[in-house]
């Protein structure tokens, strides 16, 4: 004698297709914020930037896993007026870059959240030095790499 | 007594329930086809300023980089290191870009209609930077970027 079993298997199936559209939700919201994030990493114009910086720089060593520079200390890596240059173009830092992995992986502090968010979008699968630049325009950061 | 069949208010409960649960599906379903009409506008804009961006950048490259620029806030004079002449207007959010030489048109392209567009040159220490500004969402800005690396 059955009583109230089929109620159960409503429960259950109800339970079950709640499951899955929680799921589904998830899935979607998490493709829409990764669109929007790209929108920030590696745009063309951005590139052009990078490649510019790269073919100035005259000083392309690394200390330690990473070293950073910007418009008040870049003398040291580019020309003289390299000021007025990184200005120009927005770029608020600049980093030369060993090992992608051994950066992300790092327990650095001076390494921002937003980076490392970068850095899981380069290429890990070969070792190749790096300039990443940071740029700071429409209040937000953009960033776009190269190798060097 | 032989049971067969559901009692009422298990039926009562069950179809609460599933309205209950359709009524959020279908609220979800509406916020999906909303955020995927949104994704869709919005991947077509960067897609829009990718290739605009890089089909002018790479013509300047081709031409060696710029030797000069004029610009007006709808219109900026290029002369080419290969000393072609080039022009970029803006009509509205048509941007065009013809060698004014042979009057080739090279790139006409709609950008977002619905915003408002001008032109602004960065100029100085060897660098030009001619950005196309969109005034209503600047991060769907168009930068052409050079460096002259003569000197």
């Amino acid at each position: 004698m059955k009583k109230g079993f089929v109620f159960i298997e409503t429960l259950l199936v109800l339970a079950i297709l709640a499951f899955g559209l929680v799921n589904l939700c998830s899935m979607y919201i998490k493709i829409s914020s990764d669109i929007n994030i790209k929108k920030y990493y590696d745009n063309v114009s951005d590139l052009y930037k990078v490649d510019v910086i790269r073919s100035l720089l005259t000083n392309k060593n690394v200390t330690g896993d990473m070293s950073s520079f910007n418009s008040a200390n870049c003398t040291t890596y580019m020309g003289s007026n390299c000021t007025t240059l990184l200005s120009d173009m927005s770029a608020s830092n600049v980093y030369l870059i060993n090992d992608v992995e051994t950066v992300m992986t790092s327990q650095n502090e001076n390494i921002k959240n937003s980076m490392r968010e970068y850095l899981k979008t380069i290429n890990e699968a070969q070792t190749h030095k790096t300039i990443i630049v940071e740029f700071n325009y429409n209040n937000r950061a953009y960033y776009a790499s190269l190798y060097i | 007594m032989n049971k067969k069949g559901f009692t009422l208010i298990e039926i009562a409960i069950s179809i609460g329930l599933l309205s209950v649960v359709m009524i959020f599906m279908f609220r979800l379903l509406i916020n999906l086809r909303d955020s995927e009409n949104n994704i869709s506008d919005e991947t077509e804009k960067i897609l829009t300023k990718t290739t605009v961006s890089k089909v002018l950048n790479g013509y300047v490259k081709s031409g060696g980089g710029i030797s000069s620029a004029s610009c007006t806030t709808n219109k900026c004079d290029i002369v080419l290191k290969d000393n072609s002449n080039m022009e970029l207007s803006l009509s509205g959010s048509i941007l065009t870009y013809k060698d004014t030489d042979s009057d080739t048109l090279l790139l006409k392209k709609s950008l977002i209609k619905t915003d408002t567009y001008t032109l602004e040159l960065i100029n100085h220490n060897n660098l030009h930077i001619i950005k196309i500004v969109n005034s209503n969402n600047p991060e769907y800005n168009i930068e052409i970027v050079n460096y002259d690396r003569s000197e």
